[in-house]
């Protein structure tokens, strides 16, 4: 599709803005993570599979755009370190590019998809991707992009076999595109597809996640894999510790080892869901694509201990939902819900000086963050504007946004900072 | 780009990253058990012990009968009261003695363990603090067990690993009621022995199986690019264990008597293979039983039971050129970076959206 010129102006913006950030932001303890497994395979000749922290797919990805780098520096280019980084800021530049890179992708996706701009733009110039892609450094946009090209293949394509295809993909990058990948089985069992779609796409899709977890299992990592991923993903992991950032989890006080219990549940329920609405209703298959992988979205962030950048999923799908439903409203909360995402996780769960300097130890901004009950405060902000999220998506009452949201939503900030911070109803209800 | 990453692999000069994982580093792997008792009181007689009281009008019994059972009768004043039970001990700190406690306190009091001693000159000094989790615990109505290492607890207070001929001179157990809270409480002592560990090598390639109450790997490597213990970034370590049903354990990375690295806390109730992670930033306690000297190990310690069989999958500690930083940085001015961190994350894509929904208003418009 061709690009028009607002559309350029939008996409140059929002690379400059991304490419501003990369060099002197970064989550320390992720970036160290990523930065050690490359520097290991370009230094020592080590292929960390065995105990990389995360899927193997965003290992392999990561090797392809730090090639570059490592050959810009045999070539004699200097780097440099900025504050207490454990990146440099080139290096750190390289290891956000396939992130910055699949935003871009996003970008394009959805303006084909909706064919406007506006919904394209609320997604790109949205903070939260930016903060997740450009500052943090974390993948959520790697998983993102072949999932909402997924959908779009689903919309566009007669088969759904391309489809199902990075929905894998996208399931290798992080779980939750596993979710679209069983929506669209459960598609093809309906559609009685058992001769020709659905064995093709349950092979295939077991061929290519034995494809990319062979390296893994020749390496000795199968067992950590499993241990790490997918048994802490059931709920059978051993380890104890680690933060809730959920709601459920933090004042029900289940251990945040892994997932809630009630998450599988919530899958198959979603996946039920899809296959009663999908079976009965009029309604173009591909809106109920959207529809139901949105609410496996709402499922994750909140029965599960939920980690912040998860929200981002909202955002794109909440876009894509509304623009198909002419929910504008929807398509505008989401923004707002990306901004006060952004506000929420720099201040309350790591502090401005953590992704800025690279120290947790210095607060920039006393009064809203280092502040007692932080991560109650924040789980209760973003259930609120989760649930608000959920009520721009599904109520009839709610397709237009009116600016007097954004007040109210400040005004639920700070009634729950004063009830939180300053009177502490957490410490009654023996939350932190 | 896939051929240049085959290409470039392990071409560049090592200087910004160290990771130790090969098993030939590992010098030794010993397993810990607490069976050498030093000293134990039997239980049986009064004498040894004293009460004391906050309040002078406060009463007390002391009896023994292979437990000692302090009775106290707490009548309700508008101020914190306690009553002490304490005895005079004598062993030495060289010897890293660590005390197993069993005491049961009745529900709604509260109570507490307290060790003080005395240096090689005679100085006395502390080994409990306010914060410890030895002190003001709730009273459980069951029998508790505690494995202390009087070694560690004086480090906590002290900031310093006690020299030679210093020891532990005093034990005293205490429990305390809050203003206004009156009945009898009862504080049964049922075990109380010192003892000092025995080590027992083992393979660490292949399964052993021992009632274990600490496991330690010791790391022989050299570090020719000189990286010191603030560049630790992340250690990992995988095996197979299984322990008593009430096992909780964490993993520690020690370099002498310096903890570098913790992990989160596990469980083992039956044969389990399990990667444990251990970083900087998750550093909040300090192994019960003392080990080591000046190599670096990696300790799997019990907060509770113990390890009845273990075998290594394999280890890696990784240290890069700038970790992740856990000491307060030097002074900052955040007047340029922290506008063009907030310009750039939050203002321009605001302002253009706002504009581009401006131009493109015709856009909704359509839609709706």
């Amino acid at each position: 599709m061709k690009i028009t010129r607002p559309a350029s102006a939008v996409l140059l913006s929002g690379l400059g803005i991304r490419l501003g950030l990369a060099p002197f932001t970064g989550h320390p303890g992720d970036i160290a993570l990523f930065v050690t497994s490359q520097r290991l395979f370009y230094q020592d000749g080590t292929i960390d599979l065995k105990y990389f922290p995360t899927l193997p797919t965003v290992y392999y990805v990561q090797l392809l755009f730090y090639a570059p780098y490592q050959l810009l520096r045999l070539l004699g280019m200097p780097d440099f370190q900025y504050y207490d980084h454990t990146a440099m800021m080139i290096e750190s530049l390289f290891l956000k590019l396939p992130l910055i890179l699949c935003d871009v992708g996003i970008f394009i996706v959805l303006l084909s998809f909706t064919r406007k701009l506006i919904p394209a733009t609320l997604f790109f110039l949205n903070p939260f991707p930016i903060l997740l892609s450009s500052v943090w450094g974390t993948y959520d946009s790697m998983m993102l992009f072949p999932l909402i090209s997924g959908l779009y293949a689903f919309a566009t394509r007669s088969s759904g076999t391309a489809s199902t295809v990075m929905f894998v993909f996208s399931g290798l990058l992080k779980l939750f595109g596993f979710v679209s990948f069983a929506l669209a089985i459960c598609d093809s069992i309906i559609r009685r597809r058992f001769r020709d779609e659905l064995p093709l796409e349950v092979i295939g899709g077991l061929a290519i996640v034995a494809v990319v977890l062979f390296p893994v299992f020749l390496l000795g990592g199968f067992s950590s894999f499993l241990q790490i991923l997918v048994y802490r993903f059931i709920g059978l992991g051993s380890g104890t510790g680690g933060t809730h950032y959920g709601l459920i989890g933090e004042v029900l006080k289940i251990e945040p080892s892994g997932i809630l219990p009630t998450l599988p549940i919530a899958i198959v329920l979603t996946c039920l869901g899809y296959s009663y609405e999908s079976s009965k209703a009029k309604q173009l298959r591909s809106l109920l694509l959207v529809k139901w992988t949105l609410v496996a979205g709402f499922a994750f962030n909140l029965f599960s201990a939920s980690q912040p950048q998860w929200l981002s999923w909202l955002i794109p799908l909440g876009i894509l939902y509304g623009s198909f439903t002419g929910r504008v409203g929807l398509q505008y909360f989401a923004y707002l819900f990306g901004t006060l995402a952004t506000f929420l996780t720099i201040t309350l769960l790591q502090g401005v000086a953590y992704m800025l300097i690279g120290n947790s130890t210095a607060f920039i901004l006393g009064y809203i963050e280092s502040i007692p009950g932080s991560v109650f405060l924040y789980a209760v902000m973003t259930t609120t504007m989760i649930v608000m999220l959920c009520g721009y998506s599904f109520s009839k009452r709610l397709k237009s946004f009116r600016l007097e949201v954004i007040p109210l939503t400040v005004l639920i900030y700070l009634q729950a900072y004063f009830w939180i911070v300053i009177v502490g109803v957490g410490r009654f209800l023996g939350v932190s | 780009m896939a051929s240049m990453v085959v290409v470039l692999r392990g071409k560049s000069q090592q200087n910004t990253v160290l990771n130790v994982s090969n098993l030939n580093s590992l010098e030794s792997a010993n397993y810990n058990r607490l069976n050498n008792t030093i000293w134990q009181d039997p239980l049986t007689d009064t004498s040894p012990w004293r009460v004391g009281y906050s309040q002078p009008n406060m009463t007390a019994r002391v009896t023994a009968n292979g437990a000692i059972r302090l009775n106290a009768t707490i009548a309700s004043e508008p101020y914190p009261q306690a009553v002490n039970l304490y005895r005079s001990v004598n062993f030495s700190l060289i010897q890293n003695p660590v005390l197993i406690i069993s005491l049961d306190a009745s529900v709604g009091i509260h109570y507490g363990i307290r060790i003080a001693g005395q240096d090689s000159s005679g100085i006395p000094f502390l080994a409990w603090s306010e914060s410890s989790y030895l002190q003001h615990r709730s009273g459980a109505g069951k029998i508790e067990n505690f494995t202390i290492s009087a070694l560690v607890e004086a480090y906590r207070v002290n900031g310093l690993f006690l020299a030679k001929g210093s020891g532990i001179t005093n034990l005293l157990f205490y429990i305390e009621a809050t203003p206004g809270q009156t009945g009898q409480f009862v504080l049964d002592v049922n075990g109380l022995k010192v003892v000092a560990q025995n080590q027992y090598p083992f393979s660490p390639a292949s399964q052993v199986q021992d009632t274990m109450d600490e496991i330690t790997l010791t790391l022989n490597y050299t570090d020719n690019l000189g990286f010191t213990e603030s560049q630790f970034a992340q250690g990992y370590i995988d095996y197979y264990v299984k322990g008593t049903p009430d096992l909780d354990y964490t993993v520690y990375f020690m370099h002498g008597l310096t903890v570098v690295g913790q992990g989160f806390e596990y469980s083992a109730r039956s044969l389990t293979y399990n990667v444990a992670t251990f970083s900087a930033s998750k550093v909040t306690s300090y192994p019960p039983v003392l080990v080591g000297n000046n190599t670096f190990l990696i300790v799997l310690s019990p907060l509770r039971g113990s390890f009845l069989s273990f075998q290594l999958g394999g280890f890696s500690i990784r240290y890069l050129s700038q970790a992740p930083s856990t000491l307060a940085p030097t002074e900052i001015d955040p007047s340029f970076i922290l506008p063009y961190y907030l310009i750039f994350l939050f203002v321009t894509p605001v302002a253009i959206v706002i504009l581009v929904s401006r131009l493109l208003s015709n856009e909704n418009n359509q839609t709706s």
